[in-house]
């Protein structure tokens, strides 16, 4: 062994000395440094960052690795090393030494990347982001490298020469990469960033991160071994391959190898298919229609200390007036129910046909680990019916943190809230919040009960490391979301704007309220029976927080209290409910998501609120300048497309007349008017008009004005 | 100079021919069945059924821009070095300056890049008469020998044909695999794929020709840089003079 290890010393020593190896290393310092934005470090995770740069370096470092290793792999098979093959310890650890002795060539050169890495985590995110940081790098980019280079070494071993080695080689990556780039399939180097999180890291795409993972470490192996079979047949060795008891268990491994790796790869490819299969938005209106047939619906679920639904219950009471052939199921396709005979083709059929009377309750018992759907919190475009479904699975949970919403497919009729919920949670979930009525603590596990129906955030579980108050506000945090001045800018806006907001619109005062920040969730919930707000771990808008001056005067107003106003109107507007057409617009600047036609005068109407709230929080806008740009804009189309926000021009022209409305009350009224409009809005679809006659009713009262001034 | 001295002698135009081909064989071994090979997969891939007229126009942008200069970095990176390695480039250089055999067959491998540009232009042509122009042949070209020079100027400056190709990669793959990116940064004039892209993202097309001067002038100039390298290695060498 130790002769062994000293023949990777020297072979490191030969390999590093070569100038090329100088160039590798200030080319890999060159992708780190192209790969982000340092501008833009601090808005950024330590998951996140971490993962860019081993994908970045991944991508490219695999073509560099397939340059630099062929060389090293064949420079004992030139001409002139008849000595080296003939001695029996050469032959025989050969392809171990080459591929060891690379893999620590190739660390090397990465070494100043990894120590600018470290630097730049501990310098942004504090000492103790550095070897979490490094620790994702190291686990994200090893296999990488290691695949390509056994790879390499078996195109060396195969092929004689030097040069049409290197050529297959490097066609075959850039056949790959010009084919198929996108590299979150099987065959890939690197899995996607954009679904990392502070606070549960890879999150519902851990499973395949593991997978992808271990699957290119297996295949790498698997690689080698194949290389140093083939070296003991192809290269100039003295002492052949022999049947010992030793090359016999290999052979047995290489085969439970390869079998392993296939069924990894078939397994990935069942997750992956899951996860990034489409709903049938049908199937949910279908439900939505059905919900009102519903007498009573109990929904009873325990979870274990991995996340993983152990058992789940389903009671189903439909009343008598229920006269429907069939209602469609949606629970989760990770999830293995029970079929009673009134289930057929995932559809819970009707007693006419199952002879179950209406009267009777039909239960539905299931378990096993929830796949949350990619659509359900992806940022890349969707449809809009599927956009509307929000957090579809309405639930994540693994060892770490639970999140478990009203509504979701963990139950088996997704769109109606239970009349009474039920959740057995293991005590080893720190538990933030939940709205129960009811909590009974046991040893191992706690009782969470509702009893009434519930839409919006149950229970949220999880090591939020910053526990704080701030303006009488308790405020939970993910550690390392974002650098430490941002992360007390972003707290300190959030609990103004809603303190001025809770004023603003005459919502009852409550002993302390929550601002959780929320992973996977793409909107704010404001939950106001308890004074809670559920904001978005990936702000839209994080990127404000930089403060970038703008000259443009529109967009100096669309600053960033505007859209943290903003956030927190919609999600007081929506309370409950999914409004992507609403937050797409009106925050995350999206021109896909047209707004639809009920929305039509409230985008507006919220659009205008929040700059008078940003107004009332001492923010220099210039409301006149702003109406005026709007007015001007109506019917201009070379002017539309300079608006901050992309509206349909019924919209756009609703700005300033709604702007002239608001002008005319005062701080109580027009909170009112906001207050009251919300109400409308949940019975009918609110106009303009609606909102005109609203706005004479109450400033024809206008004690409220006189009542208590400005703030 | 040499090409009307040749055409009036057939003999010499054998000989022209005879050492074309040598000096495509020294660069890259099986360098003709490379080139038929990329040819036929070439082919296999614009003929796919599934693709409208702009995604096929792309993919021969593609194949045409972005593949050959790889191609021809990759062929004229050993055109020199493979007998520096072989340790047969004192034998050459007792006879003629390494400067000289290194632009003899930096010209060949490109002009075989040509040749082979114009044969998949024809073949394009003749499938898809309403596609292509000829002018597209010689879009390529500035690309080609731009990484050409670049992987050959790095290889010299480094004596180590690892260099090269780890400068050509990464100038190549920063192009192609971020391409969005060094768009946006440096904008389209000295991207060195802009025909692929004003395909792709389209719509940078009135800087075509600013682009292709510019990417002329920078492979001037690295052609320039080689000459020197070289003529520091031979006057290191002195076998030049001998």
């Amino acid at each position: 062994m130790r002769i062994f290890l000293k023949i990777i010393w020297y072979e490191w020593k030969i390999q590093c000395s070569q100038r090329s190896n100088w160039l590798l290393c200030c080319f890999y310092l060159a992708i780190f440094w192209l790969n982000f934005s340092i501008h833009e470090l601090p808005i950024h995770t330590v998951v996140d960052f971490s993962t860019k740069t081993a994908q970045g370096l991944g991508l490219f470092g695999s073509l560099f690795t397939a340059v630099i290793s062929v060389y090293h792999f064949r420079r004992e098979v030139q001409p002139g090393f008849a000595y080296f093959w003939g001695r029996l310890l050469s032959s025989t650890y050969y392809p171990w030494v080459k591929l060891t002795a690379s893999i620590l060539v190739q660390f090397t050169a990465l070494l100043p990347t990894l120590a600018c890495f470290s630097g730049l985590l501990w310098l942004t995110f504090g000492a103790e982001a550095a070897p979490i940081g490094l620790s994702i790098f190291m686990w994200l980019i090893t296999p990488t490298i290691f695949f390509t280079l056994s790879i390499s070494f078996l195109i060396s071993i195969l092929v004689r020469k030097s040069i049409h080695a290197l050529f297959i080689l490097i066609t075959g990556f850039i056949s790959y990469f010009s084919l198929q780039l996108d590299i979150s399939q099987p065959l890939s180097f690197a899995p996607y960033s954009i679904y990392t999180s502070a606070l549960i890291g890879f999150g519902p795409d851990a499973s395949f991160v593991f997978l992808n993972r271990i699957l290119y470490l297996c295949l790498g192996l698997l690689v080698c071994l194949m290389g140093s079979f083939l070296a003991n047949v192809l290269l100039p060795v003295c002492y052949r391959f022999k049947f010992s008891r030793l090359n016999v268990s290999l052979i047995i491994f290489s085969f439970a190898l390869a079998i392993g790796s296939i069924l990894m790869a078939i397994q990935y490819q069942e997750i992956s298919h899951l996860a990034n299969s489409l709903p049938d938005p049908l199937r949910h209106a279908q439900q939505r229609v059905v919900c009102q047939d519903i007498e009573t619906y109990t929904a009873e679920i325990t979870l274990d200390a991995t996340g993983r639904i152990s058992a789940g219950n389903a009671i189903i009471r439909f009343n008598n007036k229920q006269a429907r052939d069939s209602i469609p199921l949606t629970l989760n396709a990770g999830l293995k129910r029970m079929e009673p005979q009134y289930i057929e083709n995932g559809q819970l059929i009707s007693d006419k046909k199952s002879g179950y009377s209406s009267a009777q309750e039909m239960q539905i018992q299931y378990s096993g680990r929830m796949i949350i759907p990619r659509y359900s919190y992806s940022y890349y475009h969707q449809e809009p019916s599927i956009k509307a479904l929000g957090l579809e699975p309405g639930f994540f949970a693994n060892a770490n943190f639970a999140l478990i919403l009203g509504k979701g497919t963990w139950h088996p009729i997704s769109e109606c809230a239970p009349n009474s919920i039920m959740i057995t949670i293991p005590n080893s979930f720190p538990v933030v919040y939940t709205s129960a009525d009811t909590i009974t603590s046991g040893i191992d596990s706690s009782i969470y009960t509702w009893e009434h129906r519930e839409d919006g955030v149950l229970l949220v579980a999880g090591n939020y490391s910053q526990y704080k108050e701030n303006n009488g506000w308790m405020v939970f945090l993910p550690d390392q979301l974002m650098s430490t001045d941002k992360e007390e800018k972003l707290v300190n806006l959030y609990s103004s704007v809603l303190d001025v907001g809770s004023s603003f619109l005459s919502i009852a005062p409550f002993n302390q309220g929550k601002i959780v920040m929320v992973p996977l969730i793409q909107q704010s919930y404001w939950q106001t029976t308890d004074q809670s707000i559920f904001i978005p771990e990936r702000l839209v808008f994080a990127s404000k927080l930089l403060g970038t001056s703008n000259e443009n005067l529109i967009e100096q107003s669309l600053n960033i209290t505007t859209l943290v106003a903003q956030d927190v109107l919609i999600a007081w507007w929506c309370e409950d409910r999914n409004c992507p057409d609403l937050y797409g617009t009106l925050i995350a600047g999206q021109s896909e998501y047209s707004i639809n036609p009920e929305n039509y005068s409230s985008a507006p109407f919220l659009f205008y609120s929040a700059l008078r709230l940003s107004r009332e929080m001492g923010q220099q806008i210039d409301m006149d300048a702003v109406l005026r740009f709007f007015s001007d804009a109506a019917g201009n189309p070379l002017q539309m497309v300079m608006l901050p926000i992309i509206l349909p021009e019924e919209s756009i022209e609703l700005v300033p007349r709604i702007g002239r409305i608001g002008e005319d009350l005062c701080y109580h009224e027009f909170g009112r008017l906001l207050s009251e409009s919300r109400e409308l809005s949940r019975k009918d679809t609110i106009s303009f008009i609606g909102i005109k006659q609203l706005a004479n009713t109450i400033s024809s009262n206008d004690f409220l004005c006189t009542q208590s001034g400005e703030p | 100079m040499i090409i009307p001295r040749v055409l009036e002698n057939p003999r010499k135009l054998t000989q022209l021919v005879a050492l074309v081909k040598y000096d495509l064989q020294s660069s890259f071994p099986g360098v003709f069945w490379v080139l038929v090979g990329y040819l036929a997969l070439s082919y296999s891939l614009i003929t796919e059924g599934s693709l409208d007229t702009v995604e096929r126009q792309t993919r021969i942008a593609f194949l045409m821009e972005v593949v050959s200069p790889i191609l021809a970095g990759f062929f004229s990176n050993s055109a020199l070095m493979g007998d520096v390695v072989a340790g047969s480039i004192i034998f050459s250089a007792t006879r003629q300056s390494m400067t000289k055999l290194w632009v003899r067959r930096l010209i060949t491998v490109n002009a075989a890049i040509l040749v082979e540009l114009i044969v998949f232009h024809l073949i394009i042509r003749l499938t898809y008469p309403g596609i292509g122009q000829f002018s597209e042949v010689f879009i390529s070209t500035p690309s080609c020998l731009l990484v050409s020079c670049l992987i050959s100027l790095f290889t010299l400056l480094f004596m180590d044909m690892n260099a090269g190709y780890l400068a050509g990669l990464f100038f190549w793959s920063a192009n192609f695999i971020g391409s969005k990116a060094i768009l946006s940064i440096f904008g389209p004039k000295p991207y060195i794929f802009l025909w692929w892209a004003s395909l792709k993202y389209p719509p940078q097309l009135e800087q075509f020709w600013v682009n292709k001067a510019l990417m002329l002038v920078f492979t001037s100039l690295l052609f320039i840089l080689c000459i020197l390298v070289l003529n520091v290695k031979d006057k290191t060498l002195n076998l030049s003079k001998m």
